[in-house]
């Protein structure tokens, strides 16, 4: 499989967005409703209502 | 991360990771065909990286959030209660974000105390990520044999090399 989910490091899509060019510094940060490990729907919009949130992306490797 | 949660959570800091497609993917930890896959495998990241109180959040399968913010491997945000970006960074730098995440706190408390604030400025700056060999050595053979493999091939040299930085000027 390649595009997003590449088979291979070799095969990591050039065409992706420019990091600075999304979700400037000033900007409204795109919002998100994701699941947690415990089963809990999360929304950026309920996180922020409790606070500045920390967002960090990453993978296992 | 957990040390800066750890430090601003009772002034209300939240905290969580995006879990995104495998950066290098290989034997030990393949891509993902499906949710599921892609949700066992962030369960296998808390395990494996002691994050156990920061939450872990699983984008879907196409990557939409990831997408949404650039795309990169280890990118960091900060995100004000506006929903304003005030801090992004391609790399996580621990005391860079304990820095940002005092000031926003620190602004958020002149808010509340109705200190005027004479205007918003903006910095840009460019930092350095050490090459630390045993610990990409470490990272690439827990991905195993074909995430090393890959990476050679696509850079030239392996991801360990302890003249990386070199070779790439």
């Amino acid at each position: 499989m390649s595009g997003y989910n590449y088979e291979s490091f070799g095969q990591c899509e050039l065409s992706a967005p420019d990091f600075w060019s999304v979700a400037k510094v000033g900007s409204p940060s795109p919002d998100f409703v994701l699941p947690d490990l415990d089963g809990n729907v999360v929304s950026l919009a309920t996180l922020r209502s409790q606070g500045p949130v920390l967002l960090e992306f990453g993978s296992i490797t | 991360m957990t040390g800066v949660y750890r430090k601003y959570r009772a002034h209300g800091l939240q905290c969580c990771i995006v879990y995104t497609r495998e950066a290098h993917p290989g034997e030990h930890y393949p891509h993902h065909d499906t949710f599921e896959q892609k949700f066992a495998s962030a369960k296998k990241l808390r395990e494996l990286d002691d994050v156990a109180e920061i939450p872990i959040l699983v984008d879907d399968i196409a990557g939409a959030t990831h997408t949404a913010y650039g795309q990169l491997p280890n990118m960091v945000y900060l995100i004000d209660r506006d929903g304003i970006v005030v801090y992004k960074s391609d790399w996580t730098d621990a005391a860079e974000i304990d820095e940002m995440c005092k000031a926003l706190l620190r602004r958020d408390e002149m808010k509340a105390q109705h200190v005027p604030i004479i205007r918003q400025g903006i910095s840009q700056r460019l930092h350095w990520i050490p090459m630390d060999p045993a610990h990409r050595e470490r990272v690439y053979r827990r991905s195993g044999e074909k995430a090393i493999e890959d990476y050679r091939k696509a850079r030239g040299i392996l991801p360990y090399a302890a003249d990386a930085q070199a070779a790439k000027k």
